[in-house]
């Protein structure tokens, strides 16, 4: 007899989980996925896509319902879980029966998070998270209204690339000095930005959002400097939240996410998380490649094979705003390290790499993102880059070349 | 004063470099330009050009000539009106005579004028001025070879003729690296070889690509070459091989010349202990020269460029005396002369020691010459000759200098004094085609624009007594006139107009050729009566003509002295007993070596022309020294890595280059670099100012020298449209490249400066690569999508490869995976790197070559037949077949190393 597994949350990390377990442990459990979305787990990177009308929304399902069916799972789509009894190992869902389990993961993963300004309540004040929001953001576009996007992070981008693209002006509001400070050194940032305003983006930098004016509905925002920009629409896009709730009312242990140990336990026996909503080692991932590596520790963990996740060397390696950009590891430069830069501003291309201790430990780049993988394996692998590094800044294939002669 | 054809006609001239004095074919584009071609009826090269004659026609180029002339007014050249340049020279010239008298005025002429311009300089001079202090950048060249010549045969005559290099058995070479400065005879040679199987001698303390093909390579120690042929000829008279009767009839002082010979070297032994040559091969030779009736023995700088190289031409000239091989056909001395009218400068007598026409200064010489100039105030001794002559102006005795055509700032020996030497003068005055040259940077009052290649029209004679027209194809730029027009309203301002009634270079050449013939009657070897009434039409049309053309025609003859008849007053040759042979200046621990100094293929002199052509600056685009591993190893001196050559006179910082093709003990280093375009690698000024006591020819091959490491930290290039100003304290070197300028540098600064320096070049806009902690810094500039701009800055053992670079700089367009690879120095993927141009003609690179090699061709005319390298000029065909053998058996090529 399978064990029975629930998983809560249909997003990327749980339909990765799913496809790990189906390979190392086929038919050991009966799985459950209990998701809060009305459709199949999709693709939530490429919204911006669908948003600037670069993919249809039904290009953008990680996988067919027939596979799911082939692999048992019983999927539950637009059911919200709203209990996690822990003693009684079952959890309970909003207008249907509990299910039981004997193993629960936890794929909750986040919410955008809404400024806490005067009018953030006001009517055309949105967030830019799923498949729904999407929908809404087309329909402003193609209104050809006026849309302030507050945040200056990858979500952000995303949102005020794909609203200009689909026909609406936009304005993004940033608190920071640069565009992803997150991800970006400033002078990746800098380069992004002119990258962003050719595509008709206005992009203002520190600036912080003060309030929204409107009576019912928003007609404009004010910064804190005093500028006012004319909007029909706004939509925050400035951090995310993970989606603790129900870990924390079943009394599992949450810090900022919930607290996962290396094989992805919370603190309740059987009870897992990954993705968003998990915190390891003190770190909430943003960002799908950790999920999926959790995901591949769990699927072993859960089949009996022996298992840790030692946290993830953070990659971000996506279109932002139709503007390739990668960046991983120590991306900054930290004291004792050296950067090497190859930048073409004209041509839209800017390579930063971080090499320390004889090993490249970090790495930006924009427009030219052919040879991201590369250099994520050298920073995951920690290979020692003097041979290599007269030419590693112009690619694999050259480096290859090089050596082979 | 120039007919240019407005069709656009192929025009029929010569090559301005060397003095074979190759045919051309120069048909104008009309914007400018020309396209050159070899004149296949030219009897000195029948279509062949080199790479450097074929490059012409990117020599053109008008950015760097001089276009009006400049007087100095407080410290700067101003543009005057050609009234006001010519009445301040002629004034000034005026009052110094009248003040100091006729020597305080020189001369310093050029064997790169045309005849007619050499003709009325040296008649202003000599005949009018009254001084005999008009010498000429020959005395560096050949004037060992007129010395020579004079001692034997009573005239500088040169006795054989071109036809003999494909007549001759046995072609010895001595001090002649002809394969590189004479390609397209040594072409001849080589195919008189191929199809009459001559043999070949080279004799040459360096192994040249001359050396590559020979039957033998005798390496001897330099300035040895007189005991090598005083062996020789003790060795003809022991094996029984000389021709008495020749000797009896036509010559005196054999006996004297055989003893001296025998104590310098009597046998084979003492030849080989002499030379440090093995007594195998010195046998050899011997033998070879005493069993070829028809031998050709050629010379050239290295027999020349000595401060014994008139006794050395006289050993070698003694040798074919004294088996009478000498006039006739395959059987002749044969002195290669270096620039295209040498001959013509030594005919119309442009030499100190000479008077005009092959006269000397003799008192019924200078008679005959008076009366027929006219001139009462001739000069009556010979005048001071070039080094001797720039030591008179250091001391302040000659205050009044007129320099045409040549760059003595960069040629002359002890170069660093001669310039200092010229702040002394109060009149310097300098006809040139280029604005800018060491000699014009060093202190100029006048400068005078004089029309160059393609726009001057006259004559010009090879080393074969060959007369060809120099004909214009190109307008005259600017305000540029013809040099014997120049002189001549000179002349006219100090009075002497009648003397100076030129109205064109076709009246000048009928008084020159006059001149020839005046009182000669046979009694002069140079005689030319034959053309003194060449119509205006007759003498543009005049075809190439060998001298003598004497007006009586039954007196006709190619070549001289088969008949034993010579121009000394006894109507005999002499044989001269040489010197001991030995070299001036020691070698000592402070200076333990000697600095061996000559050309390279594709350059030309100071490469005032050559330097503008990006083909020619492919091959060899940095000043270097080379020199035996041995002494490398012993020195401290790695291959590519920078030295410091010092020598009593001067310093350089050079490339070094390791070879075995060098000699223990000796440097070689190449003439052609200046302050024009290299930071420290002029090597005139290394070189000592020992002089021949008869030729007054400089040893500019053997001044002892001492080698260092010079350390940079830093090396890289630059790419730039046009000239720059590089930032201080570097090494550098600067070559033409397709589209620009290219310079290769070396630094010691700090890396940081770089990025400040090209955004102040460049602007802003700039792709860059840094990587500091590797010492690398490399960026472009763009105009829309062809490179403007690009340096690359990288750690010495690394500096990047500019040959990649190079051919994307000269795309007017780059794709965007060669704009993405650009700064890497590696070429896209599947774009093979042809690496450094071997052959220049056809462009064709290393790695091409090396590829077709690796593909399965296994001589140099299999490469040609694919390639075409190797199928014009032929002088990189030795460097084709050493690239085959060295070639590993069919393994491929590396692809280009960034280092």
């Amino acid at each position: 007899m399978s064990e029975p597994l629930v998983i809560v949350g249909n997003g990327m990390a749980a339909a990765r989980l799913v496809d790990e377990l189906a390979k190392s442990a086929l038919g050991r459990h009966a799985i459950a996925v209990i998701g809060e979305e009305p459709r199949l787990a999709y693709n939530r990177v490429l919204l911006s896509s669908v948003l600037a009308g670069e993919t249809a929304s039904h290009e953008i399902e990680l996988k067919p319902a027939q596979w799911w069916r082939d692999r048992g799972v019983t999927l539950k789509y637009g059911a919200l879980a709203t209990e996690i009894d822990v003693g009684r190992r079952e959890l309970k869902i909003e207008g249907e029966e509990s299910v039981e389990f004997s193993r629960l993961v936890l794929a909750t993963g986040s919410t955008p998070l809404r400024l806490n300004v005067p009018g953030a309540e006001l009517a055309g004040v949105h967030t830019f998270r799923d498949s729904r929001d999407v929908d809404l953001l087309l329909t402003l576009a193609a209104q050809r209204k006026r849309v302030v996007v507050v945040g200056g992070g990858l979500l952000g981008l995303e949102a005020a690339y794909g609203l200009a693209k689909a026909g609406a002006t936009v304005t993004l509001v940033h608190l920071m000095d640069r565009l992803m400070e997150r991800q970006l050194d400033p002078a990746a940032a800098l380069l992004l930005k002119t990258l962003v305003e050719r595509k008709s983006i206005a992009v203002l930098l520190n600036a912080n959002t003060a309030r929204i004016h409107g009576t019912t509905h928003v007609e404009s925002v004010e910064l804190a400097d005093g500028r006012q920009i004319e909007a029909e629409a706004v939509i925050f896009a400035a951090g995310i939240r993970p989606n603790v709730m129900l870990a924390k009312e079943a009394g599992l242990s949450v810090s900022r996410g919930i607290v996962v140990d290396d094989h992805l336990q919370t603190s309740a026996d059987g009870i897992f998380a990954l993705g968003e909503c998990a915190e390891h080692r003190g770190i909430c991932y943003g960002l799908v490649e950790p999920a999926y590596q959790q995901a591949r520790v769990l699927a072993r963990h859960l089949a009996g094979k022996s298992a840790a996740y030692a946290g993830s060397v953070v990659a971000t390696n996506l279109k932002v705003s139709g503007v390739a950009v990668f960046s991983a590891g120590d991306f900054m430069g930290a004291d004792g390290s050296e950067s090497m830069l190859l930048s073409d501003h004209r041509r839209g291309t800017y390579k930063k790499l971080v090499v320390a201790d004889g090993r490249l430990t970090g790495a930006v780049l924009i427009g030219d993102t052919a040879d991201a993988l590369w250099y994520l394996e050298l920073i995951r692998g920690r290979e020692p880059i003097a041979r290599i590094r007269k030419e590693m800044m112009f690619g694999r294939a050259l480096v290859l070349g090089a050596r082979a002669a | 004063m120039n007919s240019i054809d407005s069709n656009l006609r192929a025009t029929r001239t010569t090559c301005p470099y060397c003095g074979v004095g190759c045919g051309v074919l120069a048909t104008p584009d009309g914007r400018g330009g020309a396209k050159i071609a070899g004149d296949g009826e030219h009897p000195a090269n029948f279509g062949r050009l080199c790479s450097k004659g074929s490059a012409l026609g990117e020599t053109l180029a008008l950015e760097s000539r001089l276009l009006h002339p400049m007087i100095r007014c407080k410290g700067t050249l101003e543009r005057v009106a050609w009234s006001d340049a010519l009445d301040h020279v002629a004034h000034r010239l005026q009052h110094i005579i009248a003040r100091d008298g006729p020597d305080a005025v020189a001369f310093y002429l050029s064997g790169q004028m045309l005849t007619e311009d050499y003709y009325v300089a040296n008649k202003l001079m000599k005949g009018f001025v009254g001084s005999a202090n008009v010498d000429t950048n020959s005395r560096l060249c050949m004037a060992s070879t007129v010395a020579g010549h004079r001692r034997a045969f009573g005239a500088d005559t040169v006795p054989g003729c071109y036809e003999d290099l494909d007549e001759a058995d046995l072609l010895v070479l001595v001090g002649s690296n002809a394969a590189w400065c004479h390609p397209v005879l040594f072409q001849r040679m080589v195919a008189n070889r191929q199809q009459r199987g001559a043999r070949m001698v080279v004799i040459d303390p360096r192994r040249t690509d001359t050396a590559e093909d020979a039957e033998l390579f005798l390496g001897l120690r330099p300035g040895t070459d007189t005991a090598l042929f005083s062996g020789l000829l003790a060795h003809l008279a022991d094996t029984g091989a000389l021709d008495h009767d020749y000797i009896r009839l036509h010559t005196a002082g054999f006996d004297e010349a055989l003893a001296r010979a025998r104590q310098i070297a009597g046998s084979a032994a003492a030849t080989a202990l002499a030379t440090g040559l093995s007594e195998a091969d010195v046998a050899t030779f011997f033998k070879l020269f005493r069993e070829t009736a028809r031998v050709v023995t050629l010379y050239s700088q290295g027999v020349n460029q000595s401060a014994q190289g008139t006794d050395k031409v006289n050993a070698i000239l003694n040798c074919h005396l004294a088996t009478g091989r000498i006039g006739k056909v395959g059987a002749s001395p044969f002195s290669l002369t270096g620039q295209p009218n040498a001959m013509g400068g030594r005919e119309v007598g442009g030499l100190a020691n000479q008077l005009a026409a092959h006269m000397a200064f003799t008192p019924p010489d200078i008679d005959r010459v008076r009366r027929f100039w006219k001139a009462p105030h001739i000069a009556t001794h010979e005048g001071l000759k070039a080094v001797q002559m720039f030591e008179a102006i250091a001391r302040g005795e000659i205050k009044a200098l007129w320099v045409i055509g040549t760059n003595p700032v960069v040629s002359l020996p002890n170069a660093d004094v001669v310039r200092e030497a010229l702040n002394k003068l109060e009149l310097f005055v300098v006809s040139e085609n280029v604005r800018s040259n060491d000699t014009v940077n060093a202190g100029v009052h006048v400068l005078l624009p004089a029309q160059a290649w393609g726009e001057k029209s006259g004559t010009v004679t090879n080393s074969e007594r060959r007369i060809s027209r120099q004909r214009a194809f190109l307008p005259t730029p600017g305000e540029a006139r013809p040099d014997w027009w120049i002189v001549s309203e000179v002349a006219r301002r100090l009075g002497f107009g009648p003397a100076f009634d030129f109205n064109s270079e076709a009246d000048v050449f009928r008084e020159h050729a006059a001149l020839s013939a005046f009182e000669n009657d046979g009694a002069r070897d140079f005689d030319i009566g034959g053309l003194a009434q060449l119509s205006d039409d007759a003498y543009d049309a005049m075809m190439p003509v060998l001298w003598p053309m004497r007006a009586d025609d039954s007196r006709q003859q190619e070549r001289f002295f088969a008949d034993g008849r010579f121009y000394g007053n006894d109507r005999k040759a002499r044989f001269i007993a040489p010197e001991m042979p030995a070299l001036r200046g020691e070698t000592h621990p402070g200076r333990p070596l000697r600095l061996n100094t000559g050309r390279i293929r594709d350059q030309w002199h100071t490469m005032t022309r050559t330097g503008l052509s990006q083909r020619l600056g492919a091959h060899l685009p940095a000043p270097f020294v080379e020199i035996h591993p041995d002494d490398a190893l012993r020195h401290g001196i790695t291959d590519d890595s920078f030295a410091r050559v010092t020598t009593d006179y001067g310093q350089c910082i050079l490339k070094a280059v390791v070879s075995p093709r060098a000699q223990r003990g000796t440097l070689f280093a190449p003439i052609h670099w200046s302050e024009a375009n290299s930071s420290a690698a002029r090597v005139g000024a290394l070189v000592a100012p020992f002089t021949d006591p008869f030729s007054g020819q400089p040893e500019s091959k053997a001044t002892p020298a001492s080698i260092a490491p010079h350390e940079y930290v830093f090396r890289g290039f630059v790419l730039s449209r046009s000239e720059l100003a590089l930032p201080p304290g570097l090494w550098w070197a600067r070559a033409a490249v397709a589209g620009g300028q290219g310079y290769l540098f070396a630094d010691n600064g700090d890396l940081a400066r770089w990025p400040a320096w090209l955004k102040q070049i460049a602007g802003d806009d700039l792709a860059e690569y840094r990587d500091f902690g590797g010492g690398v810094f490399r960026a472009a500039s763009f105009a829309g999508e062809r490179i403007e701009t690009c340096l690359f800055v990288g750690p010495a053992h690394d500096g990047g490869d500019w040959e990649v670079v190079k051919g994307l700089f000269a795309a007017d367009h780059l794709s965007d995976d060669q704009r993405r690879l650009l700064l890497s120095g590696h070429s896209v993927e599947g774009v093979a790197n042809a690496g450094p141009v071997v052959c220049a003609c056809f462009g064709v690179g290393r790695g091409s070559i090396c590829d077709a090699i690796a593909a399965g061709a296994k001589t140099a005319a299999e490469i040609g037949a694919k390639l075409k390298a190797g199928t014009n000029c032929g002088s990189c065909i030795p460097e084709l077949k050493r690239l085959i053998a060295q070639a590993p058996a069919a393994a491929p090529r590396p692809a280009a190393a960034v280092g």
